[in-house]
């Protein structure tokens, strides 16, 4: 039962999440950032106020962090399919 | 690059973070360079007038050495507010005091490019930078290396400024200068004592 426990908060903690989720992360953290980048950079210099710029900025990213970092349901929708267990092979080979 | 893990994905958000962050501030300074304008634009209009008045002696510096000090008052008028745009922080304008020194007729050398600083002051917004002073005294005591003016040829007074970016490079420029130098009274030296 403690066994069960462990491992539960040590997945809990790794937060694995499958390989389409990893792809969707990816791809979402490069055009996030950039257009963070681009938007923030042009609304601050249309207001001539910097506050803009890097307050959209780190808010733009703190948005991003809570959508990639923790390990949603919506990131592990498709777990790898294994195949089914191979009976045991004979290890000595025959003459 | 594998996202696997939480650990890895706040790895990987925070790398491509700083490039962006990088990028960030590599864009803000490069405006800097078209939105700042130049010496000559900001000097447009701006007077600056010093009057000298007399040399006292006075207690100055860090170890309170007896100086001779010039009195002076100064008038200074400029706009520094176009200075100001998304990207800059704060001003520091400064007013220097530039003279030579003619010691040649006594056989010494002639020093030159003497400059003290009088005044100063931080400005951190737009409004402020309208400078329009009159009859200012100076802020820090006119004093002379040599301890005394019996040398210092006519001097001429600038107005200075430093542009603190938020992002970017320390720049700096004029913004006026006086047009007729102003001289330094004579001292009359009390005669030495003798025993």
């Amino acid at each position: 039962m403690v066994n069960q426990a462990e491992e539960k908060i040590r997945e809990l903690f790794e937060g694995t999440i499958d390989f389409k989720g990893q792809d969707h992360v990816e791809s979402t953290i490069h055009y996030w950032l950039i257009i963070t980048t681009a938007v923030s950079f042009v609304v601050g210099l249309a207001f001539q106020d910097i506050s803009y710029t890097f307050k959209l900025f780190f808010g733009s990213s703190a948005l991003l962090a809570l959508y990639v970092v923790p390990p949603w349901p919506f990131l592990t929708r498709n777990p790898v399919t294994w195949l089914p267990e191979m009976p045991p092979s004979h290890t000595k080979k025959s003459q | 690059m594998t996202m696997h893990s939480v650990y890895q994905r706040v790895n990987n958000l925070s790398a491509f973070l700083s490039t962006c962050l990088f990028t960030l501030a590599a864009l803000i300074t490069a405006t800097t360079f078209i939105l700042q304008p130049t010496s000559e634009a900001v000097s447009q209009g701006s007077l600056l007038s010093v009057e000298h008045g007399s040399i006292k002696s006075r207690r100055t510096g860090y170890y309170g050495k007896l100086h001779d000090t010039v009195d002076l008052n100064f008038n200074v008028t400029a706009d520094l507010s176009p200075i100001f745009h998304w990207n800059t922080k704060q001003l520091f304008v400064y007013i220097t005091a530039d003279y030579e020194h003619n010691s040649e007729a006594k056989g010494g050398r002639k020093i030159i490019d003497n400059t003290v600083v009088i005044w100063d002051r931080i400005i951190r917004d737009k409004e402020s930078a309208r400078l329009n002073l009159l009859n200012q005294r100076p802020k820090y005591p006119l004093r002379d290396y040599s301890k005394s003016w019996d040398n210092a040829l006519p001097a001429h007074y600038t107005l200075h400024y430093d542009v603190m970016p938020y992002v970017g490079i320390l720049t700096s420029g004029t913004a006026g200068q006086t047009t007729k130098a102003s001289n330094f009274p004579t001292t009359k030296k009390a005669k030495a004592k003798t025993w």
